[in-house]
């Protein structure tokens, strides 16, 4: 936002308008899965623009600038959550989090998904807290590393590895729950 | 190799085994036909995930709002520039309103109309900040410290532990009390027939007394061991109060012995009793009687003064009318209309009077002054409306350029101090209240410093940089007043919004309380990006 006081120099051929009408959409979404609120999401969707607006002359035009605008709202997503909070840290992993041998309890997401649609796993994401959600998020609907998710969240990668472990056996149960009370039916 | 467990799948699946590893992996999956099928399935398992959670992209039936470089809360900053004026517009029609309504007959006291110099509550508010740094001083600030103190320790201990906001806040909160509580007094609340106190009775705590409306007067016969607070219509001390008297009241009669100071806002103070500290008021009429003494002070803001008792100390009155009878142990400082020193004065120091003209300081024969009697006349100079002096058109654009230059220095070093993040009230409530906070606890924090002889350097950059604070405040918010109002960020903006900012703290009448919430608000936003910083990495470092 240095831009706010000074002459910059802008990246030649880059007309934002045309990045954001081709990124918004998919902005708007991360916002929706990091913040869980439609809402919000619309706001810090608009604010991850302005600030990418803002730091053009940051951008690094050897890395897609899709994956640079997911990184500035994934980052502006996240620093609202902590926000939120009074706790700061609420991506560590705690005593609870170290991952014990498989009780062999839960089954891989693909057998529980047969019989379930996209909308349900959304939803069940939603209902995930924000410790668990934002790690999924950031794995599987951005497509980033662990490597990547760890800068991000600012914790180590063998946490974000138990992290998204964890998250999808959470994942699991709350799916896994629905299917048992539907199938009665 | 025995079958790796589900985790060590996961990250196979996921690509984040070590390469070594995951070679290996790959081998037993040659030979291992359940480890493969687990493996498949957490990787159809993944497949599922990123085409449910991709699958809203496909959604194009929503449309694409128009991009706009300006924050798009115009709105809300149009209510925030709103929200000032109108904060200052409501507490002025709301203190003329209250004032102006006719009210019960016991709080007839508080319209300011009724004092003849109308010198209110802000005057006596004036008098307790500028009273002797001793007692008084420790009375008003304990209990901002003990707030400040809490906060203090909460941060540090969030800081520390690391623990959850409500653990922190309860472990703070009782470090705090235990840091900070000593073994003074209860608090006794006394409300309307129990107000009074008879001769017989003695409170061993802090009283807190509301004055039954019906009855015609509270009488405070017996002992208090604490401090007394009292609200009335007619309040009469003739017992003895060992800690110190807070009174408003229509009128207010000390009899009896009061061990510390007495705080005093009403219409009439009559004093005929002991008071061991310092006497204060604001109020119409005070009278110090011929019996009366006073320990410390007498600092009194009222039309008309009778000083007939004894004052061990100095004697300071803002006054229409003074009139000295009695004994004072030292100097006598007066502004106001006529000072009249009687034959029975007794004065040990000087006589100091602030007067229209040199006749208004009348000295009877016999009055003795043990030091110098001086005379301050209002110098001649005609008042002018500084709003049509060039000067002051002259400094408040020297005013906008200072501020600009430093906006433009600070917001290359730190950016991220435009509030771009307030996007709603309660931020900029929160943003006030943290302001408030600062601006409170910061001075309160440095003389607390400045009380250990190591800190006391500590102390002078806090409060060098408390200033520093002050005057980027109105920079921060103007950013955001000028970014909101133009649509845009840049250089002309951040003018357009200092503009609007200087013209609007110099507007008359309202201009002091806008400058004032806006250093709240820009102490706010400073401070909440400063904690940041400090808390932890900032998200957007990249």
């Amino acid at each position: 936002m240095v831009g706010a006081v000074e002459t910059r120099k802008q990246p030649i051929d880059l007309d934002f308008e045309v990045v954001y009408n081709m990124h918004y959409r998919r902005v708007l979404n991360l916002c929706r899965y990091l913040l869980n609120s439609p809402d919000k999401a619309e706001d810090a969707a608009h604010e991850a623009f302005l600030r990418a607006h803002a730091r053009l002359d940051s951008y690094n035009p050897a890395y897609p600038l899709s994956t640079w605008i997911f990184k500035i709202a994934s980052n502006y997503c996240i620093d609202l959550l902590r926000r939120k909070t009074a706790e700061k840290r609420i991506f560590d992993v705690d005593a609870g989090d170290h991952y014990d041998p498989p009780s062999g309890g839960s089954s891989p997401l693909s057998e529980v998904l047969a019989a379930e649609r996209g909308r349900d796993v959304r939803n069940a994401l939603g209902s995930l807290t924000e410790k668990y959600r934002v790690p999924l998020v950031l794995a599987y609907y951005n497509e980033l590393s662990y490597e990547e998710i760890s800068a991000i969240l600012g914790v180590e990668r063998s946490q974000v590895a138990v992290l998204i472990f964890r998250g999808k056996e959470y994942l699991r149960e709350r799916l896994g729950k629905r299917l048992g009370k539907e199938k009665p039916r | 190799m025995i079958c790796p467990n589900e985790f060590t799948c996961a990250l196979f699946v996921d690509g984040e085994l070590q390469e070594e590893d995951a070679l290996e992996l790959a081998l037993h999956l040659d030979s291992c036909k359940a480890c493969d099928s687990r493996v498949a399935a957490l990787r159809a398992e993944n497949r599922t995930l990123v085409q449910c959670l991709q699958d809203i992209d496909s959604d194009m039936s929503s449309t694409v709002p128009e991009f706009s470089t300006s924050s798009g809360r115009s709105v809300s900053a149009v209510g925030f520039a709103l929200g000032v004026i109108g904060v200052a517009i409501a507490f002025k029609l709301s203190t003329a309103l209250l004032f102006g309504l006719d009210l019960p007959v016991e709080f007839g006291w508080l319209n300011p109309r009724e004092w003849a110099l109308s010198l209110g509550v802000a005057v006596n508010a004036v008098f307790y900040a500028f009273q002797n740094a001793d007692a008084v001083f420790t009375d008003t600030t304990q209990g901002l410290i003990l707030v400040s103190f809490s906060v203090a320790v909460l941060f540090g201990m969030v800081r520390i532990f690391k623990r959850g906001a409500a653990v922190t806040s309860i472990l703070g909160v009782l470090v705090a009390i235990g840091c900070v509580s000593s073994p003074g007094y209860a608090v006794d609340l006394r409300k309307g027939p129990r107000a009074s106190i008879p001769p017989t009775d003695t409170v061993d705590d802090t009283v807190l007394a509301a004055a039954d409306p019906k009855a015609q007067s509270m009488e405070i016969a017996g002992t208090i061991k604490g401090d007394l607070i009292a609200v009335g219509d007619v309040i009469v001390i003739s017992g003895t109060v060992e800690g110190n008297v807070i009174v408003l009241a229509r009128r207010v009669e000390i009899t009896g012995t009061v061990g510390g100071s007495v705080f005093g806002a009403a219409h009439t103070i009559i004093v005929s009793g002991q008071v061991a500290r310092n006497l204060i008021t604001g109020t119409d009429t005070v009278d110090l009687s011929r019996n009366g003494a006073i320990g410390g002070n007498v600092i009194t803001a009222s039309r008309e003064a009778v000083i007939d008792g004894k004052t061990a100390r100095d004697l300071i009155s803002a006054a229409a009318t003074l009139d000295l009878r009695g004994d004072v142990g030292r100097n006598v400082s007066f502004a106001g209309g006529q000072v009249t020193l009687t034959g029975s004065s007794r004065v040990g120091g000087d006589v100091g009077a602030r007067v229209g003209k040199e006749e208004n300081l009348r000295v009877a024969e016999g009055a003795v002054i043990g030091g110098q009697k001086n005379v301050h006349l209002p110098v001649a100079t005609p008042r002018s409306n500084r709003y049509l002096t060039v000067s002051f058109y002259a400094w408040q654009v020297v005013r906008v350029l200072g501020l600009f230059v430093t906006g433009l220095v600070l917001f290359k070093l730190i950016p991220s101090l435009m509030p771009s993040s307030m996007s709603s009230g309660s931020d900029w409530l929160m943003a006030g209240a943290v302001g408030f906070m600062t601006f409170v606890a910061v001075p309160i924090a440095a003389i607390i410093i400045a009380l250990t002889f190591i800190g006391l350097p500590i102390a002078l950059i806090t409060f060098v940089l408390y200033l520093i604070g002050c005057y980027l405040a109105k920079i921060v918010i103007a950013e955001f007043v000028g970014r909101s109002v133009m649509k845009n960020s840049g250089v002309v903006p951040l003018l357009a919004g200092l503009v609007l900012v200087i013209v609007a703290v110099n507007l008359p009448w309202i201009g002091t309380l806008i400058n004032f919430l806006l250093i709240l608000l820009g102490l706010g936003v400073i401070a909440t990006t400063v904690y940041r910083r400090v808390s932890h990495r900032p998200a957007e470092a990249f």
